[in-house]
């Protein structure tokens, strides 16, 4: 076990250093400079060339990488090119905003997912399963950005139920919190909702046509009770695939969702990361998005050993 | 040949078995019992009027090639099958009461109380992920008011009666760690734990090693003497049927072909298709490498019913009747042991001799099967 971690923990380590270094590589071929985003297109050469020599912008692509490299390995990611701020403090407080989205989002989508996958699945082709089939259709469908104006304008701007923009952090006021995050899980998770509906529902009617499944009825066994107790844990593999890949595509890419809520997470600061030409907060929100893949595919290794007896190492 | 009363369309309504007498007594009595699977292909009828009654503690045997109906026929009588695309008519009275009507919410509390199944295989029929204890627990606290660790000692002690060493550690385990033959022991552990009077065993021995297979059916046969029960045992092994059955019914294509004491119907097998399938068998008093004899042709698809007998077109005594018409179950000469048979010419009488010979002559049946 111990053995399997450290292999683990040393092949994880190598694809984090392939993505930031090719990361670096591919955000320098980004057009413009970090001068002129920060000093303006009327800036003199000389104010450049400083800008330049301040930030070390005037080396060689790779020794600008080692330097980087050499900072992570100091615990320092580095400091904004636009303003000076330390990544590390960006990133603390951008981070624990997309993750709370990220997460109640998945978990929102589990819980509309699994019930109505159940039920779909338990009478396949059935009115009920064709009407979830379609209203999945639909939201796998429409766009993330389509999606969020239409709530906003129904829940937000006509019954004023809930926020339009902004963000209050949950450690300030819980519930305010909660009422401002409302909208943007409801886009996070809608269309996941779909995608997971759709792969479990697969799934379970696989899992039903097993001699388990007639097994438990012979037993006795209520339709619930075979449906979440029996059905659903043989039916869950693909279904945690596809939810941890979700969670950490959210991680890094809950960017639309962000911007048009005005949410200060990591997608917006990657936004405006690029705009500035900030080639160091860039390649700190590349860390986060890569170890986020990362910790995750490790959490669901794991997961399918404890969900299936049979996975050996 | 006396002629059997008759039923709906024609067919038999088991008066002759001598179980019928008691038949309140019975543990389960199945009537006319027909099975039709609706496909876009067209109907199929599965299992075809089929009729028995099986007594407290006997065993009814049920042989037939793969796709005979007899797997269907069980799970028709427990009504296991799934309602969409699929009819079902007659009636089946269990420990005397009628379920033929009932639907899943009304048969859960017959399901595992009262008849149980014994599955093929028990690696598929066992929840892979979920420690086997735990679904013998499972049954248990749904049919009886037990506490949880009181199904749990409950349990140990079926382990411990079906062979089991170290229930203990045993129920904790997930099936894929068990050997194939302890997994099967588990599953007559769960079909016992909550004493049915009706055990369906479908093949419970052809997934296993051969070794393992008589003491399974051992086991089997010990459980059902100590608790009276009534056990049907689907297989296609005769000999199987021969040691551990009391009647047999032979099916094909969905019918009853032959039925009667086991002793009986195997010595002097009156269907020809019984008798095909014995000579099919290998027999410890034939020299070895003796050729065994093999049926020609398949078993019929059975969609759309033809007008004649199913077998009829494998059959080497097949004649122009057997074509267009179907023969009825009807009881052999020494019938008033309730040895029935559906044939025009069955083996052992005067005209199957005679229709025997008749193709021999003219070297093909009816049906246009060549002869040696």
């Amino acid at each position: 076990m111990l053995s399997f971690a450290a292999e683990r923990l040393l092949r994880y380590g190598v694809v984090l250093f392939l993505v930031t270094f090719c990361g670096s590589m591919l955000l320098s071929l980004v057009p413009g400079s970090a001068a002129l985003a920060v000093l303006g297109s009327d800036a003199s050469p000389e104010a450049i060339a400083d800008f330049n020599t301040k930030y070390g912008l005037n080396h060689a692509l790779p020794v600008r990488y080692w330097m980087w490299l050499r900072g992570v390995f100091e615990g320092n990611l580095g400091e904004s090119i636009n303003n000076g701020q330390p990544v590390s403090k960006l990133l603390g407080e951008r981070l624990p905003v997309t993750l709370e989205l990220a997460i109640l989002a998945i978990f929102v989508a589990l819980l509309i997912a699994v019930p109505l996958a159940l039920a779909s699945a338990y009478r396949a082709g059935g009115i009920f399963d064709r009407i979830v089939q379609s209203l999945t259709s639909g939201l796998i469908a429409i766009p993330e950005i389509a999606m969020a104006l239409f709530l906003v304008l129904i829940f937000a701007v006509k019954l004023n139920l809930f926020p339009v923009t902004g963000w209050v952090p949950f450690s300030e006021d819980p519930v305010q919190n909660l009422r401002f995050a409302v909208l943007p899980v409801a886009v996070l998770a809608l269309p996941a909702a779909a995608v997971f509906l759709r792969v479990l529902r697969a799934d379970v009617i696989t899992t039903l046509q097993s001699d388990y499944i007639a097994l438990a009825r012979a037993k006795g066994i209520s339709t619930p009770r075979i449906l979440f107790k029996h059905a659903l844990r043989a039916s869950s593999y693909s279904l945690l695939t596809i939810g941890g890949l979700r969670l950490a595509y959210l991680i890094g890419g809950t960017v639309v969702v962000e911007v048009i809520f005005a949410i200060p997470g990591v997608g917006s600061a990657l936004v405006s990361s690029i705009q500035g030409k900030d080639l160091i907060v860039l390649q700190g929100i590349v860390v986060v998005i890569a170890s986020a893949y990362l910790v995750i595919n490790f959490v669901i290794d794991m997961a399918y050993r404890f969900l299936d007896p049979r996975v050996e190492h | 040949m006396m002629s059997r009363p008759t039923g709906r369309e024609g067919e038999t309504v088991h008066p002759d078995a001598p179980q019928v007498a008691e038949k309140g007594q019975d543990a389960l009595v199945v009537d006319n019992m027909d099975v039709w699977f609706h496909t876009p292909a067209g109907s199929n009828h599965a299992v075809d009027d089929i009729s028995f009654a099986l007594g407290v503690g006997k065993t009814m045997g049920i042989v037939g090639e793969s796709g005979s109906g007899k797997s269907v026929l069980a799970k028709s009588v427990m009504r296991l099958l799934p309602a969409r695309g699929v009819a079902t008519g007659g009636q089946v009275l269990l420990c005397g009461n009628d379920i033929s009507g009932l639907g899943t919410r009304k048969m859960r509390k017959h399901w595992g109380s009262e008849v149980a199944m014994v599955f093929q295989d028990a690696l598929t029929a066992l929840n892979p992920v979920m420690r086997v204890g735990d679904q013998i627990v499972e049954q248990i606290r749904e049919h009886t008011p037990l506490s949880r660790s009181e199904a749990i000692a409950k349990t140990h002690r079926l382990l411990t009666e079906v062979g089991i060493p170290s229930p203990e550690l045993r129920s904790r385990q997930y099936p894929h760690q068990l050997s194939g033959g302890m997994r099967q022991r588990v599953m007559i552990a769960l079909a016992l734990s909550c004493d049915p009077a009706v055990l369906i065993a479908d093949e419970p021995t052809t997934a296993l090693d051969v070794s393992i297979q008589a003491q399974i059916m051992d086991l089997l046969r010990e459980e059902q003497l100590g608790r009276k029960m009534g056990m049907v045992l689907i297989t296609h092994d005769l000999g199987l049927a021969a040691n551990y059955t009391d009647e047999l019914m032979v099916m094909y294509g969905g019918q009853v072909v032959e039925r009667g004491p086991t002793k009986e119907v195997l010595a002097q097998p009156s269907s020809p298709y019984t008798e095909a399938l014995l000579r099919a068998s290998p027999r410890l008093a034939n020299p070895p490498h003796t050729r065994l004899e093999t049926l020609p042709g398949r078993p019929p698809a059975i969609l759309g019913e033809s007008a004649g007998c199913g077998f009829a077109p494998r059959c080497r005594r097949a004649q122009e009747r057997c074509l267009v018409e179907r023969p009825r179950l009807t009881l052999t000469e020494n019938g008033e042991s309730g040895h029935g048979v559906r044939c025009f010419y069955p083996v052992g009488t005067p005209g199957g001799h005679e229709a025997l010979k008749i193709n021999v002559e003219r070297g093909t049946t009816a049906a246009g099967l060549e002869l040696r």
